[in-house]
């Protein structure tokens, strides 16, 4: 991966895949391995933040006699990644621009 | 190592944490391991480095909540609710200035109407004369068939070939302009079209920072 991930960019898709569904900790990991190569225990920290920030909730199921540890999207959260998505792409775009060269703007 | 013993140092690490804190994040990492499977132990380990690193970081996060990167990708405000107050009184500005900016609003956009007619009348002057050529060349030709053969009628039917050749040319210029020259306009104006919108953003980011 040649590209570096700031926190904001992995709290924005940790938002976005529970605003899909709750999760816990081990699948939510390995769904967003499958974008970011984060090490295992990149998460834990995130999901603590954002839990203390009123993000995220959390609930226990119980699981072949343990308790699983859900997280859960709250409105706060929403709004969040919400912004966050608005944020993206703009970003997005700007990068574009100067990446792609879709639309060769800059002949001037 | 197994799984306990790597639990067990990670809560020693710990202990600078309040006892809550110190929990979950066993906790989260005792889960981890049992969804991770058994057969998977040795690979975690692995992956989530000694007990001692893993609990520098959580240390490390546990204090703040701000994002612990410096320079984040993105800016994390949302622009809606600014934006909302800025258009109420810019929309209020627009219709109290609307005394000047109307009458220059007016000079511009008849400038551009111009310039489209300009462009189209081009393009219908170069046609029509290729039309007109052309049909000049047939009359001239039809002239020339009673007055076969004489001198006369050679005179009409070198005219009405000068006339063709004419006609071939303007029709060749009609078929450039449709080609080439409209499409060229049309992507310059849109470029215009796009590059004022983005000055003004960039003339009032300016303004704001």
């Amino acid at each position: 991966m040649a590209f570096q991930i700031g926190s904001s960019l992995l709290d924005a898709c940790v938002l976005s895949v529970l605003d899909s569904g709750d999760a816990y900790g081990y699948q939510l990991t390995q769904q967003i391995r499958t974008i970011f190569d984060i090490s295992e225990s990149t998460l834990y920290p995130v999901l603590r933040r954002l839990q203390k920030d009123g993000a995220l909730e959390t609930y226990d199921e119980p699981f072949q006699g343990r308790n699983r540890r859900y997280y859960r999207i709250t409105g706060k959260g929403r709004d969040l990644s919400k912004a966050y998505r608005t944020e993206w792409m703009e970003f997005r775009q700007k990068v574009d621009r100067i990446l792609i060269k879709e639309e060769q703007y800059d002949k001037e | 190592m197994t799984k306990n013993e790597y639990l067990d140092e990670l809560r020693k690490e710990l202990s600078s944490l309040p006892f809550s804190e110190q929990e979950d994040a066993v906790r989260y990492y005792e889960e981890y391991f049992d969804d991770a499977g058994e057969e998977n132990e040795q690979h975690v380990i692995e992956e989530l480095g000694s007990p001692a690193d893993l609990a520098r970081n959580i240390i490390a996060n546990a204090g703040s909540t701000l994002p612990t990167v410096p320079h984040a990708p993105f800016q994390t405000q949302s622009p809606q609710t600014e934006k909302k107050k800025y258009s109420t009184t810019f929309w209020l500005l627009v219709i109290l200035t609307s005394f000047l900016w109307i009458p220059v609003a007016a000079t511009v956009l008849s400038i551009i109407l111009s310039i489209i007619i300009i462009i189209f009348s081009i393009f219908i002057t170069v046609s029509i004369m290729a039309i007109a050529f052309l049909f000049s060349g047939i009359c001239t030709l039809i002239l020339a068939i009673p007055v076969l053969p004489s001198a006369d009628a050679m005179l009409l039917i070198g005219l009405s070939l000068l006339y063709f050749g004419s006609a071939l040319l303007m029709g060749i210029l009609t078929y450039l302009l449709t080609k080439y020259f409209f499409p060229w306009c049309w992507k310059k104006a849109k470029h215009l079209g796009k590059s004022i919108p983005n000055a003004w953003k960039k003339y009032s980011a300016k303004q704001k920072g």
